[in-house]
């Protein structure tokens, strides 16, 4: 148990973790790509159920945002009915009114949004219900909510009661193997079982699953930027803690403590009893090298060993210091740290004192100028 | 050439001086008042007359030694009677002496004037008999390294006679009998014993020892030492002589002002084959060597201390404190020492590969044995086991130079009432630092900030900071600190360990030194002073945001505002910005109407009466700080009464996603002087009414 639990301190964490109304952006995004696939008549008749799949539709994603995953389901077509090679032609075919702003991938097609690209239109963004000061945004290009992203459609079909989507190599989409062509996955039913762990871990109340994620894809992104595993991979740890009844906690600062040990835990183990992808229950892949693992179980011991140092600190000056820590940063709206310092508390952890002097200066009346660098 | 004159257009004296038109005015006045040129670089002439009555001849000469004028001259009076002198030679200047009064002839005849009226009141200054060799007839050619305090005891008695026993010296290092040294102990010699010079039966050899306490100067010649004797002495002297040993060593100690001094003759066949040998004492032991530990040897030898890591740094340390005089020294380390360690290390350079540190050191102190060393080859993180190694020592230290073993050891030393020091070089050698938690109001060190005038010492990049390896993995990266910066910071550690284990403080609790000039504030040579230190402004963390998220809305144009907060804990406190959109939008200049300041500060006291003006803030497209036209700007506010000494902030967009940069300043009517901003949270503030 915490002796300060911060709870006012982890709230605003969550809110700068958030998406906040670039959620609403990135909607609209997959709104402005979905009109444009469902205008394309040979996906219409091959039965398309495009979703919103990914931490986007998990409610994950965490600032400053980046792909949007749509899940370009043939709802008509299943692995043995439609090759790759076809199903991918025609995701090709039906992007082309986005002109240079798609750039295939191996298996699926980015199609870029920003300030200096494109942003959703607005009549998507008012679908999505952004509000006036998030059109205003848009139209001009410029404020806290536009962004540089991308929504990343990959064609899938049916594979039995999962789906799948093209093989990551493409030489591989004509052999006769089914599994060499497809790849199995269910991000829908990831997304249930989010929901479910959401709704059984609460912490006063509220979800503490879908925080608790959001907290360790954040200490991923600082602690260990631009490596492997993805953040999927400490999702899919998280999961299997919070279903096994390891990951626990009354208060936010206790979940987060114990996640971030569970996961450096887990990680220690990972090389001989692999993580598993909680929807197909099948190992996660690719499978990290041991270096990888090794790199990131560093990464999060030291969130752990952190945390656990708040949770005994002996005043919430000296608690807040190792969340700062813990959580690091990530640029939201201005703010160089993640967790916020709490009312009276100085950055190393001491309290600032008492004496406190009111400042007569007015300022004076005097016009400023500045500039001419 | 005797009596020949030399003049300066005849004689090249460049061998002799780098100032040879100085010289040669010095030997146009020798050759004024009646001196010639003897022989090279010799002058013969009348010597003063208040050496009348004490030299027998009527001439001196002057023998002018390669290196005049930063080397006196010899002056030499034939026949002098007086035991000062070394031999012929008046002992006027003692070796060192930069006074240079030498280089006129009034001044060398002043300085034998006093050197007589030295003589007439009898030689009694400090160092006046620390070699009494010198004043021998027979050159010295034998060395004895002797115990004088071991063979005479605490309180010699006048008259007092004892044996001795001497053999050649055998170096370890050598593996062989130095045979111009000898080792010379109190006693017999005994069977078994090694006897010097091949001698093959003990009782050929006679070694003895003479004390008086009334020697008034030393002897020059074997009848002045036995003169000296009393009247048993002599006898016993005389019995020696007469019985004809193949070796004889006579030695006759007696009080001088600078402790006892000895004199020893040995006679009989020795090495070159001479008969006839003066014995240079030279002391050893314990004492001999303590007396050159410094002033604090005496205190330090009930003193202990415990240093952790045993690797550059501490290993020199370890040397200085021993050599210094410390009683018991515990050397914590796992490590062990490879070839390439021992540049920088205290080990001796043939230190056997995979030797542990610890012992290492403690085998290159062993002739320090006044030092009681224990080694623990261990890595110790556990507290337990910390407070177990810290239990009996009067003074911690932590060498690692791993910030977070001497942050946990700070703690545990703290929690164990310890004085603690650690050392550290940052910045690859370039700074060194001592930290002391010891004094009572020592700052603990884990609650020092540049708020409280202890700044960080940032490092460099690892490339600059840490050497190129062949060792990958979990081991520590290995600093680029030079050997100099590596004895600097020991011999740095090692004033304030002594400093602190002598309670003296005349150190404070943390000494940053830069050795080599780097970012600032360590940009001058020299301790840091709080000087040199930036001043520290608080602001709250929204009035950061605020700031940045004003500064990314309207990039690329310039935006701005107010900077409005108080005095907290005596520092300048910024607990919000209020953003005053520009007059007209620009990407080069951002201004503010008349009275818009004003008007926000009046607003901001609505909510706290206690807020008040600080200053300014503004953005720049481009990462630049302030142009010529800010500073102006800061400067006609700072001569403002209603804005005091105003902060600027300007903010500076970064790359690679770096939040902006908040480069902050406090202006004064002369300066606009760089700030660094601690960052802190909300402030509970008085509201109104």
């Amino acid at each position: 148990m915490a002796v300060h639990e911060l709870t006012d301190q982890f709230r605003q964490a969550q809110h700068r973790i958030n998406l906040t109304e670039r959620r609403k952006v990135a909607q609209a995004a997959h709104l402005e790509v979905r009109a444009v696939l469902r205008d394309d008549s040979p996906l219409r008749d091959h039965g398309l159920a495009d979703r919103l799949v990914g931490s986007y539709a998990r409610g994950v994603a965490i600032w400053p945002g980046k792909d949007v995953d749509v899940f370009g389901l043939l709802d008509d077509e299943d692995v043995d009915t439609l090759t790759p090679t076809d199903a991918y032609g025609m995701f090709a075919a039906a992007l082309k009114p986005f002109g240079d702003r798609v750039t295939p991938q191996p298996r699926s097609f980015k199609i870029s949004f920003g300030p200096d690209v494109a942003l959703p239109d607005e009549r998507f963004l008012r679908e999505v219900g952004a509000s006036d000061s998030l059109v205003e945004q848009a139209r001009s290009a410029r404020g806290p909510s536009v962004f540089d992203f991308s929504v990343d459609v990959v064609p899938a079909v049916h594979w039995d009661e999962h789906f799948a989507i093209p093989d990551g190599d493409p030489e591989r989409w004509s052999e006769s193997d089914v599994s060499r062509r497809w790849r199995m996955t269910n991000p829908m039913r990831l997304n249930d079982l989010t929901t479910t762990a959401n709704g059984r871990l609460l912490v006063a109340s509220t979800g503490g699953y879908v925080p608790t994620v959001k907290a360790i894809k954040q200490m991923k992104s600082f602690r260990l930027p631009d490596s492997k595993p993805s953040s999927l991979y400490y999702e899919f740890i998280l999961h299997e803690g919070v279903t096994s009844g390891e990951v626990t906690g009354d208060s936010w600062a206790d979940l987060t403590a114990s996640a971030a040990r569970y996961v450096a835990d887990r990680l220690g183990s990972a090389t001989s009893d692999p993580v598993c992808d909680p929807a197909l229950g099948q190992p996660y892949e690719p499978l990290p090298s041991t270096q990888e693992t090794r790199d990131a179980q560093d990464g999060f011991r030291r969130c752990a060993d952190d945390a656990a140092s708040a949770a005994s600190a002996s005043s919430r000056c000296e608690a807040a210091r190792p969340w700062r820590r813990v959580l690091g940063a990530n640029g939201f709206e201005g703010h160089d740290s993640v967790f916020p310092l709490p009312p009276g508390c100085r950055d190393d952890g001491t309290e600032i004192g008492a004496a406190v002097s009111a400042n007569p200066l007015t300022g004076g009346s005097r016009a400023r100028g500045f500039g001419d660098n | 050439m005797r009596g020949a004159s030399v003049t300066t257009d005849e004689a090249d004296l460049s061998p002799l001086t780098p100032h040879p038109t100085e010289l040669a005015c010095f030997i146009a006045e020798l050759e004024r008042r009646g001196f010639s040129h003897d022989e090279h670089a010799t002058w013969r002439g009348p010597r003063p007359e208040v050496l009348n009555g004490i030299a027998d001849a009527d001439h001196m000469t002057i023998i002018i030694r390669d290196g005049w004028p930063y080397r006196p001259p010899l002056t030499r009076v034939p026949g002098i009677d007086s035991w000062h002198a070394d031999r012929d030679n008046l002992c006027l200047w003692q070796a060192g002496d930069n006074s240079r009064q030498w280089v006129t002839l009034d001044q060398i005849h002043a300085r034998i004037g006093e050197w007589v009226d030295d003589y007439h009141r009898g030689f009694t200054h400090h160092g006046v008999g620390l070699d009494p060799e010198l004043y021998l007839d027979t050159p010295p050619g034998i060395f004895g390294l002797i115990q004088i305090e071991e063979i005479l005891g605490p309180c010699p008695s006048n008259g007092q006679t004892g044996r001795l026993a001497f053999t050649e010296h055998k170096s370890p290092v050598l593996d062989k009998p130095l045979e111009h040294v000898l080792d010379i102990r109190d006693g017999s010699f005994r069977a078994g014993d090694r006897l010097p010079y091949g001698r093959q039966d003990r009782r050929d050899i006679v070694a003895r020892w003479f004390y008086r306490d009334d020697v008034s100067a030393p002897p020059q010649e074997l009848d002045d030492l036995r003169e000296a004797l009393t009247p048993d002495q002599r006898t016993r002297f005389d019995k020696d002589r007469a019985h004809e040993p193949s070796l004889l060593l006579h030695v006759l100690f007696w009080p001088s002002p600078s402790g006892i001094v000895g004199t020893a003759l040995l006679s009989g066949e020795g090495p070159g084959g001479h008969s006839r040998h003066t014995v240079a004492l030279r002391p050893k032991g314990e004492a001999a060597m303590l007396l050159r530990a410094g002033p604090d040897a005496d205190l330090l030898q009930a003193r202990s201390a415990v240093i952790f890591g045993i690797g550059a740094i501490g290993s020199q340390l370890a040397h200085l404190l021993c050599s210094s005089g410390i009683g018991s020294m515990r050397l914590v380390d796992a490590d062990v020492l490879w070839p390439a360690n021992l540049i920088r290390h205290a080990a001796a350079a043939s230190t056997p590969p995979s030797w542990p540190k610890t012992d290492a050191v403690m085998h290159s102190l062993q002739p320090f044995d006044w030092t009681d060393i224990e080694t623990v080859d261990e890595t110790v993180w556990a507290p337990s086991r910390l407070l177990e190694l810290i239990d009996d020592v009067d003074l911690v230290v932590d060498a690692t130079g791993d910030t977070a073993f001497a942050e946990l050891l700070a703690l545990i030393s703290q929690t164990a009432d310890r004085q603690f020091l650690t050392t550290a070089l940052f910045r690859g050698g370039a700074v060194a630092r001592v930290q002391r938690q010891a004094k009572p109001d020592d700052v603990p060190i884990a609650a020092r900030s540049l708020r409280t005038g202890y700044p960080d010492i940032p490092p460099l990049d690892d490339a600059d900071e840490y050497l190129p390896t062949l060792e990958v993995g979990c081991v520590a990266p290995i600093n680029n600190a030079p050997p100099t910066a590596v004895g600097r910071a020991a011999a740095l550690a090692a004033e304030v360990a002594i400093d602190a284990l002598a309670a003296r403080w005349n150190y404070p609790d943390e000494i940053i030194d830069v050795i080599r000039p780097t970012a600032p504030p360590f940009d001058r040579i020299g301790h840091v002073r709080r000087d040199d230190l930036p001043t520290v402004i608080q602001v709250t963390e929204e009035a950061q945001a605020s700031m940045r998220t004003a500064a990314a809305t309207a990039a690329p144009q310039e935006t701005g505002g107010v900077l409005i907060g108080l005095d907290v804990d005596g520092l300048i406190t910024i607990e919000r910005a209020v953003v005053l959109a520009p007059g007209e939008p620009s990407t080069s200049r951002y201004q503010i109407p008349e009275g818009a300041v004003a008007a926000a500060v009046g607003a901001a006291q609505e909510h706290s009466p206690q807020l008040g003006y600080v200053g300014e803030f503004h953005n720049h497209p481009t990462d630049a700080g302030p142009s010529p036209t800010d500073r102006a700007m800061m400067r006609q506010l700072a001569h403002d009464r209603d804005t005091g000494t105003p902060v600027l902030i300007v903010v500076r967009p970064q790359t690679s996603g770096r939040p902006d940069l908040l480069d902050s300043y406090v202006a004064t009517p002369g300066s606009l002087r760089s700030t660094v901003i601690e960052s802190i949270g909300p402030l509970q503030l008085e509201e109104p009414g």
